[in-house]
């Protein structure tokens, strides 16, 4: 069975729950059960005693009666104190009785009324110890005269309370039993809950570690996956890379060969033209054809030159880019302030002219191509020393920063600056920003963002127009071996 | 040179065929040029050679890269790989001027690698310069 994490989350939740429910609701059954119980035995307790109270009175008033009897037989004294003695232990259960049975009115009746008629049976004993044992014939009197009448009332009273008493026991004593009876009940009960909740919580947790399993084990082999399509992916793009500059090789050698020709036989009309403008100068050809001939086809011929001369530029350029892209690249430790200071001296001559200053500080190393390196720190400085500002002194500061695994060198210049609406356009092919003052085709930039690309960093400019422009390139700090996959041997 | 030499020229392009004869001629060699617009042809006629010129005199071959049917590489390997042709000298005048492409025709036994100039008037120089060169050089005979 899946296991989601969701289902994991509530199930354990709820197994949780009721466990914890099972055993509250067990212990308040215990505690419960326990109390009425022990209620049940204290009443069970409270019966016994009754009986015992019962039998104890009964047994002291049948030893009073006794001794009595024997007293007004032999007139001895020691029966008189006997019986004294059994009246005065009877006192006690006989206080007792009537208070030990006020929970059931039928006994308590039944008890009020063994009291009198005891009380009663008391004071005809003491009226009977009364009599001095020199004269005992009237006391005969009087017993004989009261003998027998309450007594056996007093007797049946007693039974009656006695069997009463052991029907209540009997109730109480099963309540009791019934109550412990229940109690391990719901503790079997509540264990073999918990026991199952147990076992189900096992098998969730299994369930839901084999579910865990199973996920991780899909998101290796999904990984995997991944890491195919990445590397199908780079090949893909490094196969349509080799196509574009395969493209880019044909198609500017296949625009130069009529080129050769434009300029080839716009040059022989030219060599042509003079001849034919001597003829018809001789020859005293009307004015209008002369002018055609000498002024007006020489200035379409210089822009036909012009034109093919600048075509000509264009395409010099993407074979150069091109070229640049199937170049083998390596990389060896760059020191990129000895390079950053050989540019500089190289603008030199330049920058004394403008009166500009330059300020290299200590840039971090870097394992890179030296070359594509120095092509593209060459390129930014060649760039802002072109386009600084003739209102203000002109400053380029090149700074770069460790970043770990990259590092960032910046070119900041206090130039003309470029307009927000150029920054991405700069980095096109025979693009070129603001007034076109400066001789250039629009390469530069271009060719140092394939560079830095092919040496798998970024390039990004900041700028503002009128205050300078900062141009910050970040390379990893050693070169991936992959950038060189782009060389690619001439195709034939 | 002892005899006259052949120069065969193997160009696709009628311009620049057209181009460098003429300026070939104000460079002052005045040999017989005999053009070849595709591959196929040149070699059926450095091969076969019906007509028995290259017989008659020894040849010099200016080579274009860029041919529509083959490129000039395969024709310079089999004129260089040929026994009876391989000391005839191969001028390449080619627009590519890929170093790659250079050092293979110089391994394949090209003579001389010329890159066609845009520039008429450099252009113009180049094919002189070559005529000047044509004008001393020693050029074996084909072996019959």
């Amino acid at each position: 069975m899946p296991v989601s994490q969701r289902f994991f989350g509530y199930a354990s939740l709820v197994m949780l729950a009721l466990g914890f429910a099972v055993l509250a609701i067990l212990a308040g059954t215990a505690v419960w059960l326990t109390q009425r119980s022990q209620d049940e035995a204290s009443w069970v307790r409270h019966t016994i005693g009754v009986q015992a109270t019962v039998s104890d009175f009964s047994a002291f008033l049948e030893r009073a009666e006794s001794a009595r009897r024997g007293y007004l037989l032999s007139g001895d004294a020691a029966y008189a104190t006997a019986a004294r003695e059994a009246i005065a232990a009877l006192r006690e259960p006989l206080d007792a009785l009537p208070r030990l049975v006020t929970d059931n009115p039928v006994e308590s009746d039944r008890a009020a009324r063994i009291a009198d008629l005891a009380r009663r049976r008391i004071a005809s004993i003491e009226q009977t110890l009364a009599h001095p044992a020199s004269d005992l014939a009237a006391a005969r009197r009087e017993f004989a005269a009261s003998a027998g009448t309450s007594l056996a009332s007093l007797r049946d009273l007693r039974a009656d309370m006695l069997d009463e008493e052991n029907r209540l026991l009997a109730i109480r004593s099963a309540a009791e039993r019934f109550s412990v009876d229940a109690l391990v009940a719901v503790s079997i009960v509540g264990a073999v809950l918990i026991l199952l909740l147990g076992v189900g919580s096992v098998l969730l947790v299994r369930a839901y570690l084999h579910a865990l399993r199973r996920s991780r084990a899909d998101l290796e082999a999904l990984n995997e996956g991944l890491e195919e399509a990445v590397r199908e992916r780079t090949a893909d793009v490094l196969h349509a890379n080799r196509e574009i500059q395969r493209f880019a090789y044909v198609v500017s050698h296949d625009l130069r060969a009529p080129l050769v020709n434009i300029m080839g036989f716009a040059s022989e009309l030219g060599i042509g033209l003079d001849e034919v403008s001597g003829a018809l100068r001789t020859a005293g050809a009307p004015e209008p054809v002369q002018k055609i001939v000498e002024e007006e086809w020489p200035e379409a011929l210089g822009f036909i030159r012009t034109s093919t001369e600048k075509m000509d530029r264009l395409i010099s350029a993407i074979l150069h880019l091109s070229r640049e892209g199937r170049r083998n690249f390596t990389a060896e430790p760059v020191d990129a302030t000895a390079v950053v200071e050989a540019v500089v001296d190289a603008n030199r001559h330049r920058l004394d002219e403008q009166g500009a200053t330059v300020e290299v500080a200590r840039l971090p190393e870097v394992e890179t191509d030296r070359l594509a390196f120095e092509q593209v720190m060459g390129n930014l400085v060649d760039n802002a020393v072109k386009y600084l500002s003739p209102e203000r002194p002109g400053r380029i500061v090149v700074r770069g920063r460790d970043l770990g695994r990259r590092v960032e060198y910046e070119v900041e210049d206090n130039g003309r600056g470029i307009e927000p609406r150029d920054h991405e356009r700069i980095f096109d092919l025979f693009r070129r920003a603001g007034p076109q003052d400066q001789p250039g085709e629009g390469i530069g930039l271009a060719h140092v963002q394939t560079l830095v690309r092919r040496l798998g960093g970024t390039i990004s400019c900041t700028s503002q127009p009128g205050a300078g422009s900062t141009f910050r390139i970040s390379l990893p700090k050693i070169m991936p071996r992959g950038s060189t996959a782009w060389a690619d041997p001439l195709p034939s | 040179m002892g005899r006259p030499v052949t120069i065969v020229m193997i160009e696709d392009d009628e311009g620049h065929a057209r181009l460098i004869e003429r300026n070939i001629r104000r460079a002052g060699i005045y040999n017989a040029i005999r053009h070849f617009g595709d591959g196929t042809s040149a070699l059926k006629f450095l091969f076969e050679d019906s007509e028995g010129t290259l017989a008659k005199s020894p040849a010099l071959v200016l080579l274009d890269l860029n041919l529509p049917d083959m490129t000039g590489v395969d024709i310079l390997a089999r004129v260089k790989g040929d026994e009876r042709l391989k000391r005839t000298p191969v001028v390449i005048l080619t627009t590519t001027d890929d170093e790659v492409e250079i050092k293979r025709c110089y391994d394949l036994g090209a003579n001389v690698y010329i890159t066609k100039p845009v520039n008429y008037e450099s252009f113009a120089t180049a094919i002189r310069q070559l005529g000047l060169f044509l004008s001393v050089i020693q050029v074996p005979e084909v072996d019959a």
